[in-house]
């Protein structure tokens, strides 16, 4: 090309940028004429500016040139030495350095030399982080993590370099290995295992490793496997709260980790945790078995978008021999997001090896059941596809089978439709009714149904509505189950204070002893009539037994080896038990031969399955499960292994029964109903706060806006709501201003909520900000939350407070030990960084810690030791003030104790004191204490009658308390004043189905804020929709 | 009497600019020390989440380098002018010199497309560009001294417009489409 031609094309260009893009082509028609040359190169432009980013020689020569020089290090030579090493043979080279064979010459020893780029040790400070944590990984002293013998660094010709020197492995690396395709699966999970095996330990210790993938994991060839590298990511790292981080790790690459194996959160450049290395592990685990990343991309970019937005492929869809359990196990393991994701390093061992000796077994076990049992076809893997890898079921019956053939299930063809039979009285409390069975003419259901902590046996009539409670006899009766002509019902009774299995008419009358029980009884299953005689089946210490109504005589059925709740039930045929397993934390639905040997895992997947109960072919199941959010009802048919969800709503249905015809199941709904409530203490004025439908808990108000925090958790999973904001005694909408949230607390400044949030058995402190709803967590480490009672709704402990100046936060920290051993700790967290520092604890006898209560001024933290042991003097509780970096117990006391808060001088501790025997719901005496913080001397301000001991709140001016007590079946707010001693009523509507939890109070100490709430048992009928 | 490196690099700049071209590679390591030092502020700066600006960073290098009491020429937009220029070779030089010492003596040559890497920046390999605008300087002589200014020699805009006397405008534009091509140069390898 021309000079000339050249300025006419950006001559043209650069006009042609000026217009609109739009216009530009009828323009450059118009300049160019029929020189179509011309325009075509303007045009090859203008497509050029358009891929041309912006970024494109932003940076000088300068800039490009000092960072490559940083980037580059100058490889050593064999021969060279760095302090006591010298250097034998390149071993490898990495991003995070380059490895070598070298002797160290003081101890005469092979070593692994690893020299740190000098890009990533400019940081000194960073480079000690990256070293504490190396260090600590090593110390553990693990078989699975290599052993890191020195840091150091010398003088070399192009600067001062760093180096690690570990422990020489004779082996390969999981990439090496991997270089010949995927590994068996019992190798795989082999390897995997003993990388978890060094993560649970590391991340025990606190410790997590962040760059988990093939090249960090060594073979030897005895078959150890070693994990490299611990925290030597931290050298790279770069925290990025913000969304723009996303933006900046794609833009300017500074995205640590190796794309393909980071997690999501790495690849956001958020905060990372023991949940990152598990992710990563779980792409390891996939890598291995199916012989490729489960995030593909061509380019580093297309991977991080694949690891943010791309949906699994499960691994069994390209693997179809691993199990049900491995493949929902990794499945779990790679969750987006962390809140699903599996969590538990420390039970990840074990649930690694139960799938490799399952896997083994199967493949031994295999041949030898097949003549009984028909293996899946790859057809039902297909067809249970609907539900995702949720349920999926393995291996029938044959006997279904052929029982089966040409006929379609109704039960499974049917729509269902919910009605309501009745609302039960006004009971506290859940589970009231239980153990509901239809007669075998349908008309009738029979229950149990607790009251006041009384059994007793109700029967209702469907038609009517009509309700008796028969056997009306001293003791108390349970779990009624119908004889198979429906003229009796059994049940377990403790009549005359002996416990026996009885049978009385259904109509009334005398009943009679069927079988002294000489064992404990804890459920009737189902009476069945075999041409042999009469059989009931019952429950005993959760294994299954028959009790023959011919001889007496009582035959076991089931035995297990672990305790857990099995929820038996017979089908009608007598010829086989469904029942419900727990394993590695799931619980799944099993179904085995009553006269065989044969038993076959029905249900799979993540989830929570309870309730089976049979249909009147004896051939279709239904059930309930956890399988996303709520617990639904399902029907499964195990003759074509077909599942149907038939309730889809929030309620929650818990199915107890089929209808002998099969047209309808008979159900139980916990309702329950908390809504927060304010009493103005000077007017007595009662207002609604809140009365959305659902539970309204735990609030909270701040210090001076008058701003109302609360969580709307779902009944079953008090641990996880929503966190709402929302202007109190106003009628302002409520905020939602993050979910997952349970017991918030405003910092005293007023700006920001710290809240418990679970995840996977451990609940962690986070913090938010309500008007941007940015959010931080802040305890890496679990905080001990003692629980909560459910009627009324109150924590049982205080699990973590704000210091007075909005800083810190002390709480219970739970530390997992090595060994499984939970320990507690008292931490004080830096709000603002997430820093934790210890209480040194002087403690000899590790306790159940709660209650970490500021000073007023902040400088004195005073907290509970519970003691628990078989030792005299033993439980105790201990309280413990922690003044001056010094800790010391002040006073200790038999019964359980509850710390409300200082006198506003820091002088003295309120307590409460009462004996709780195991039930913290239940109204008692309590005493209200001032404890002098010098000497340790009590004074009791007063004594209150039928109080919760839980109830109890202080007021924000450290003067008054606020308690509730229960008088003659219903609960009544009351407040104490502290100097007096005197109590006094807050006059506001309660039913005996009301009742008063979570106390607080406004700053100003005129208006007490709470949750006021309501809870009954509702059967239900689930309906064929005809 | 030993020299300080600042009348060092002074002398041999202005010892090349008479037409020594042995000054040049005495240069060469004494730019050296001075990017080894940009390259720690460089890694400190890309940690705390933010690069220097380049013009900072390449003013800051000049400062360091240059003894402004023996510079002899008139002004600072003509010592820019011809700074740039040689600051140019400096920095090939030393681009080369890197790239044979890299291990096993590769050169490994960016290609735009290939340049997406985790922890590289698209930067475009100086060997590469400093031939692309070899090319343009052929066609274009004032769009490829614009590049020159900008890229090599780390001057703003408005200071390329004083030194060229042209108009920031037509700056602006013509650094725009001198850009594009060299893009378009680079990414047809």
């Amino acid at each position: 090309m021309s000079s000339e031609r050249h300025q006419q094309v950006m001559e043209l260009f650069d006009e042609a940028l000026e217009r609109p893009f739009a216009e530009r082509s009828a323009w450059l028609d118009q300049r160019c004429q029929a020189n179509g040359e011309l325009r075509q190169a303007v045009e090859k432009m203008l497509v050029a500016h358009e891929k041309c980013t912006p970024a494109f020689l932003e940076a000088s020569a300068w800039e490009i040139e000092a960072r490559q020089l940083a980037a580059a290090d100058q490889p050593l030579q064999p021969g060279e030495t760095l302090a006591q090493f010298t250097v034998l043979s390149p071993l490898g080279a990495g991003a995070m350095g380059d490895v070598y064979l070298a002797r160290d010459t003081r101890l005469d020893r092979k070593v692994a030399l690893k020299v740190l780029p000098t890009r990533f040790t400019w940081d000194a400070s960073r480079l000690r982080r990256f070293e504490r944590e190396a260090r600590s990984a090593s110390a553990l002293n693990h078989q699975n993590i290599i052993t890191i013998y020195d840091f150091g660094q010398a003088e070399t010709d192009s600067g001062t370099r760093h180096f690690i020197a570990a422990e020489y492995v004779e082996g390969i690396t999981l990439r090496t290995r991997l270089q010949d395709g995927a590994l068996p699966i019992a190798e795989a999970l082999d390897i995997a295992q003993q990388i978890a095996a060094a993560l649970e330990a590391a991340h025990a210790a606190g410790i997590i490793h962040r760059d988990i993938k093939p090249e960090n994991v060594m073979l030897r060839p005895d078959g150890v496997v070693k994990v490299l590298d611990f925290g030597i990511a931290k050298l790279t790292e770069t925290k990025e709260p913000d969304a723009a981080a996303l933006h900046r790790s794609t833009e300017q690459g500074t995205v640590i980790g190796t794309p393909g194996y980071m997690s999501p959160e790495q690849v956001r450049g958020q905060d990372v945790d023991t949940r990152t290395d598990i992710f990563s592990l779980g792409v390891v685990l996939y890598e291995m078995i199916a012989g490729q990343l489960p995030f593909r991309g061509a380019t580093h970019a297309d991977v991080m978008v694949a690891l943010l937005e791309r949906k699994l492929t499960p691994l069994g869809v390209l693997v179809p021999t691993v199990s049900s359990a491995l493949d929902s196990l990794v499945t779990q393991m790679l969750k987006k997001e962390r809140q699903e994701r599996y969590a538990a390093s420390s039970e990840l061992p074990d649930t690694l090896k139960q799938c490799r000796l399952a896997d083994s077994t199967r493949l031994r076990f295999w041949p030898k059941i097949k003549a009984r049992f028909n293996p899946p076809s790859a057809k039902y893997i297909r067809a249970a596809a609907w539900l995702g890898a949720a349920i999926a079921l393995t291996v029938i019956f044959l006997y279904w089978k052929n029982r089966s053939q040409g006929t379609l299930n109704q039960y499974l063809q049917s729509e269902w439709r919910q009605t309501s039979l009745q609302f039960s009285e006004k009971i506290g409390g859940a589970s009231a009714i239980s153990r509901i069975h239809f007669s075998p003419d349908g008309r009738l259901i029979v229950y149990s149904f607790l009251n006041d902590n009384v059994s007793d046996i109700w029967i209702k009539e469907i038609a009517t509505g009509k309700t008796k409670k028969i056997f009306d006899q001293a003791g108390e009766s349970f779990h009624p189950i119908w004889s198979p002509d429906g003229m009796n019902v059994a049940y377990a009774s403790t009549k005359a204070g002996k416990l026996g299995i009885w049978a009385a008419l259904a109509t009334g009358g005398e009943p009679k002893l069927l079988w002294p029980v000489n064992q404990k009884v804890d459920l009737l299953v189902r009476w069945i009539k075999y041409e042999t005689g009469g059989k009931i089946y019952f429950e005993s210490s959760y294994n299954l037994y028959a009790l023959d109504l011919n001889n007496g005589k009582v035959q076991p059925i089931k035995l297990f080896d672990k305790p857990s709740s099995h929820e038996f039930s017979i089908s009608p045929d007598g010829e086989w038990c469904a029942y419900v397993e727990s394993l590695q934390g799931q619980r799944h639905v099993w179904v085995s031969s009553l006269t065989k040997e044969a038993t076959q895992q029905i249900t799979f997947g993540e989830g929570s399955d309870a309730s089976p109960i049979w249909f009147p072919d004896s051939k279709t199941l239904a059930f309930s499960s956890v399988r996303s959010n709520l617990r639904q009802t399902y029907v499964v048919e195990l003759t074509t292994h077909r599942i149907k969800q038939i309730t889809f709503g929030n309620d929650e249905f818990t199915p107890a029964a089929v209808k002998p015809d099969g047209s309808a199941i008979v159900g139980t709904l916990d309702r329950q109903f908390a809504n927060l409530y304010s009493a103005n203490l000077i007017t007595g004025l009662e207002e609604e706060q809140s009365s959305d439908f659902g539970l309204q808990l735990f609030p909270d108000l701040a210090p001076e806006s008058g701003q109302i925090a609360y969580c709307t958790p779902l009944p079953i999973r008090i641990s996880s709501g929503d966190l709402f904001v929302k202007t109190a005694l106003s009628a302002a909408r409520p905020v939602k201003i993050t979910s997952a949230a349970l017991n918030p607390k405003w910092a005293p400044n007023g700006k920001e909520i710290a809240f418990l949030r679970a995840t996977k058995g451990k609940y962690q402190i986070w913090k938010i900000n309500p008007a941007t709803q940015q959010e931080q967590m802040l305890s890496e480490e679990g905080v001990q939350l003692r629980g909560w009672t459910q009627v009324p709704y109150n924590l049982v402990a205080s699990a973590y407070n704000w210091s007075p100046n909005s800083q810190q936060i002390a709480y219970v920290g739970l530390v997992e030990e090595k060994n499984g051993f939970k320990q507690e700790r008292i931490n004080i967290i830096e709000s603002s960084d997430g820093q934790s520092r210890i209480i040194p604890s002087m403690r000899a006898m590790p306790g159940s810690l709660s209650c970490p209560t500021w000073s007023p001024n902040g400088a004195i933290l005073a907290y509970l030791n519970s003691v628990k042991s078989g030792q005299p003097n033993f439980p105790l509780t201990e309280v413990i003030i922690y003044e001056d970096e010094n800790e010391r117990v002040i006073y200790q006391d038999k019964l359980e104790l509850r710390i409300l808060g200082w006198d506003s001088k820091a002088e003295s501790l309120y307590l409460v004191r009462g004996s709780v025997n195991g039930r913290y719901n239940a109204p008692q005496p309590v005493q209200l204490l001032r404890l002098a913080r010098t000497t340790g001397e009590s004074y009791t301000i007063a004594t209150l009658p039928n109080t919760y001991l839980l109830s109890l709140s202080l007021a924000k001016n450290r003067l008054h308390t606020a308690y509730v007590t229960r008088d003659e079946g219903h609960d009544q707010l009351r407040v104490v004043d502290l100097r007096t001693g005197r109590s006094r009523v807050i006059p506001t509507a309660s039913d005996p189905g009301s009742y008063y939890s979570s106390l607080t109070w406004a700053p100003k100490g005129n208006q007490l804020f709470y949750s006021k709430q309501r809870s009954w048992v509702e059967i239900n009928l689930l309906e064929i929709n005809r | 009497m030993p020299t300080q490196p600042k009348q060092e690099v002074t002398q041999l700049l202005q010892a090349w600019h008479a037409g020594d071209h042995e000054a040049l590679n005495q240069l060469v390591p004494l730019v050296e020390s001075e990017l080894r030092r940009l390259a720690r502020i460089h890694m400190r700066g890309e940690r705390q989440g933010h690069t220097l600006q380049t013009s900072a960073l390449v003013n800051e290098a000049y400062l360091q380098l240059i003894d402004w009491q023996e510079v002899a020429w008139q002004n600072r937009a003509q010592f820019f002018a011809i700074a740039s220029s040689m600051m140019r070779r400096v920095l090939v030089a030393h681009a080369r010199q890197r790239n044979s010492q890299r291990r096993g003596g590769n050169c490994i040559r960016l290609s735009l497309s290939a340049a997406e890497n985790v922890s590289d920046q698209t930067d475009p390999d100086v060997l590469a560009l400093d031939e692309a605008l070899a090319e343009l300087e052929k066609l274009d002589a004032q769009r490829s001294r614009i590049v020159e200014l900008k890229f090599f020699g780390g001057l703003e805009m408005k200071e390329i417009s004083e030194v060229m006397s042209i108009p920031l405008r037509t700056v602006y534009r013509e650094w725009e489409s001198a850009r594009t091509w060299l893009f378009m140069q680079l990414s047809q390898e």
